[in-house]
């Protein structure tokens, strides 16, 4: 019996659950979702390198779309190497509070989707609109909030156009710099392409301290480690520099106030 | 993102210039083009943004003083182009060398103990001659080099980061590999944090899962980040650690563990469990040295040999069976060798070998009789000389026999004495 003969497996990975929460209301037919669509279509292969060659984690795919209703795309998280996208319809309305409590009955180990024998990875969750909800979306806000798998994800939000409402987005991901406004279709297929990457990228591996030469300052102090979320939204940062028609944080929260009220 | 086409010419700052042959592959940090200088193929480094102008006088000192081992796939030269962006270019990893990752991942497997053998020694006498440069490379992780599954030949990558020791990059590392002092925020990377990660990557060529990872860490169903910085600093545990079970490797998740292990001799395991333990984990100063470590390699292999038996490979000490669960015959071993620290174990079939590199110097073989008598044959180019217990001076030529006998002395770079 060689060395060879012994059952080796791939080392025990991590699981990292990628949500993605889309709205499909109706102001999203047209050209917003068919560039939605596109965009995840092309980001899916990217993932599922991710995945392939990560020894820390295996990435999972959930997709949630929400209209009048809520609704998971798939019944199980799906592993990235066999995630298949289909195309999505828009039509409805915008129940985003709705989608928040169907998102806090999933995040769970015990009765959601969230069960794995050698753990997860705080998950990520990224959320696209164009409006704003039509429900009691600050009520199941409050609820979600006191889910532990919620409070330590990653959240990430992209704001479609000028209508989506700036502030229920801030308050879903917590931390305004993760908030991006794309004003145009190519500036939604960049900043989906490059959240959907980066937060796989950096949420997938062990923590650690960004890129060679770049952060001296930072970690110079030796005391903590940055968060993900901070090296997320660094890292976005500079991915998303040069994109024309994003707006990023407090530049959205500017984008989005409506001047007429001042006069 | 491919920024170059083929064909095209990078100038180098040393004036010779690269030509692109093909787009190899994107990190965190930059992509990797195959190029060719002079005729050379050579690899080419792009960072994706412009590092630091201290992350880059580092580099070009790291350049100026050359690669303290040709294991590292150390920079050759900066390289700039006009429309801003610059990178750096090195050796290219040579075929059959794959990502340490992908043996994590069990898509490629190591053929042998001798080859894993091999692959340890070369990675400490690598890191061993950084640090007696007074270097060192602040980010050793799974990610960092490369191993050829077959013969153990290593090459280390991403030496951008190598700085002198108690000069720190800008990195701390990547948590689970990060020494615990580094975790906990007591100090910044350095050569003694160095070795705590490369134990840990030791650890892995052996038993392919993670030593810190058990049942501790895996109870925790979301590994948050504080979650993740107490369990690989203050509360870290190995998961063979003799006084506290609490991390135990669980069946069915921890599985390369539970396989590899068990089949590892005392002597190394001994190591791992005495590294990994409370006292040396919060002694950073007293953790093996990579000599050290090349010192237990030599032992392992002097103790692997081919089963006389079933012929398979084993860890020959004592008169301890076969390590192969089909055929468990003990090993009866009459004669060993002894010097210079060793204890070669002298059985029909057994190279010897006196030298580091792992050439081989001698064989064991059987006079083929009805005596039983061993005979070693000098397999090297020079004579040897053999000293008798009744003080006579003999000389082995190459290709010469001479009996395994109580108390007769080989006297080559060093003394063996075999004994019973």
């Amino acid at each position: 019996m060689a060395l060879t003969d012994y059952e080796l497996i791939p080392t025990a990975r991590r699981v990292l659950n990628l949500f993605m929460m889309v709205d499909t209301s109706g102001s999203m037919s047209g050209e917003k979702i068919a560039a939605v669509n596109d965009a995840i279509r092309n980001v899916i292969p990217i993932i599922s390198t991710i995945n392939d060659d990560n020894p820390d984690a295996e990435i999972k795919i959930s997709t949630l779309t929400f209209a009048s209703t809520a609704n998971w795309i798939n019944s199980t998280p799906v592993l990235a190497s066999d995630f298949k996208w289909t195309d999505l319809d828009a039509e409805g309305w915008t129940c985003m509070g709705d989608a928040t409590r169907e998102l806090n009955r999933q995040l769970s180990h015990k009765h959601g989707f969230l069960a794995s024998a050698s753990g997860s990875y705080a998950p990520v969750i990224i959320l696209l609109s164009d409006g704003a909800p039509t429900d009691d979306f600050y009520g199941a806000m409050s609820e979600i909030m006191t889910n532990n798998w919620f409070k330590h994800s990653m959240r990430i939000a992209i704001a479609i156009g000028a209508d989506a409402d700036i502030d229920v987005l801030k308050t879903f991901t917590g931390n305004p710099e993760l908030v991006f406004r794309a004003q145009n279709i190519d500036a939604l297929k960049a900043v989906i392409k490059a959240t959907v990457v980066t937060s796989s990228m950096v949420a997938s591996r062990s923590s650690s301290v960004g890129m060679s030469g770049t952060k001296t300052g930072t970690a110079a102090s030796g005391a903590t480690l940055i968060s993900k979320s901070e090296e997320a939204a660094t890292a976005l940062a500079e991915e998303l520099d040069d994109v024309a028609g994003l707006s990023v944080g407090d530049e959205a929260l500017i984008d989005s106030l409506d001047f007429d009220e001042f006069d | 993102m491919q920024q170059f086409e083929k064909g095209e010419t990078i100038r180098l700052e040393d004036g010779r210039s690269a030509i692109v042959d093909s787009f190899l592959g994107e990190g965190a940090q930059g992509a990797v083009y195959a190029v060719s200088v002079d005729g050379q193929r050579k690899a080419l480094k792009w960072f994706r943004k412009q590092p630091s102008e201290r992350f880059l006088k580092n580099i070009r000192k790291n350049i100026k003083d050359g690669s303290p081992s040709p294991t590292f796939l150390w920079p050759e030269a900066l390289a700039k182009v006009r429309t801003g962006g610059i990178g750096y270019l090195m050796p290219l990893k040579p075929d059959g060398c794959y990502e340490f990752t992908k043996f994590r991942m069990a898509k490629v497997r190591f053929s042998s103990f001798r080859a894993i053998i091999e692959a340890a020694m070369n990675l400490c006498d690598a890191f061993r001659l950084l640090h007696a440069n007074g270097l060192s490379y602040q980010d050793l992780n799974d990610g960092g080099f490369f191993i050829n599954p077959n013969t153990g030949d290593v090459r280390i990558c991403d030496c951008d980061n190598v700085y002198p020791h108690g000069e720190n990059s800008g990195i701390l590392g990547k948590a689970r590999y990060m020494a615990p002092e580094v975790v906990m925020g007591k100090t910044l990377p350095n050569s003694y944090t160095d070795r705590f990660s490369l134990t840990v990557i030791l650890f892995m060529l052996f038993c392919v899962d993670h030593p810190f990872e058990g049942f501790n860490v895996i109870k925790h169903p979301c590994l948050t980040e504080a979650f993740e910085q107490r369990l690989f600093g203050k509360d870290i545990c190995f998961i063979f650690n003799d006084e506290k079970d609490i991390n135990r490797p669980v069946r069915g998740v921890h599985r390369n563990a539970l396989t590899m292990w068990p089949l590892l001799p005392e002597e190394l395991r001994g190591k791992f469990k005495e590294q990994f333990s409370d006292r040396i984990i919060n002694s950073p100063q007293e953790r093996m040295t990579e000599m050290q470590w090349v010192d237990v390699f030599i032992s392992l292999r002097d103790h692997l040999m081919k089963c006389p038996h079933c012929g398979d490979e084993t860890f020959v000490y004592g008169n301890q069976p076969c390590l192969n669960p089909r055929c468990r015959k003990p090993i009866q071993v009459t004669y060993v060798m002894e010097g210079a620290g060793r204890s070669i174990p002298l059985i029909k079939g057994n190279i010897i070998r006196f030298e580091r590199t792992g050439v081989p110097s001698g064989v064991v073989i059987d006079k083929n009789d009805a005596s039983g008598l061993l005979l070693i044959k000098n397999l090297t180019e020079k004579a040897w000389t053999v000293l008798t217990p009744s003080g006579k001076s003999l000389s082995l030529a190459p290709g010469g026999f001479m009996p395994v006998k109580q108390d007769l002395v080989i006297s080559t770079i060093f003394k063996f004495k075999i004994n019973k």
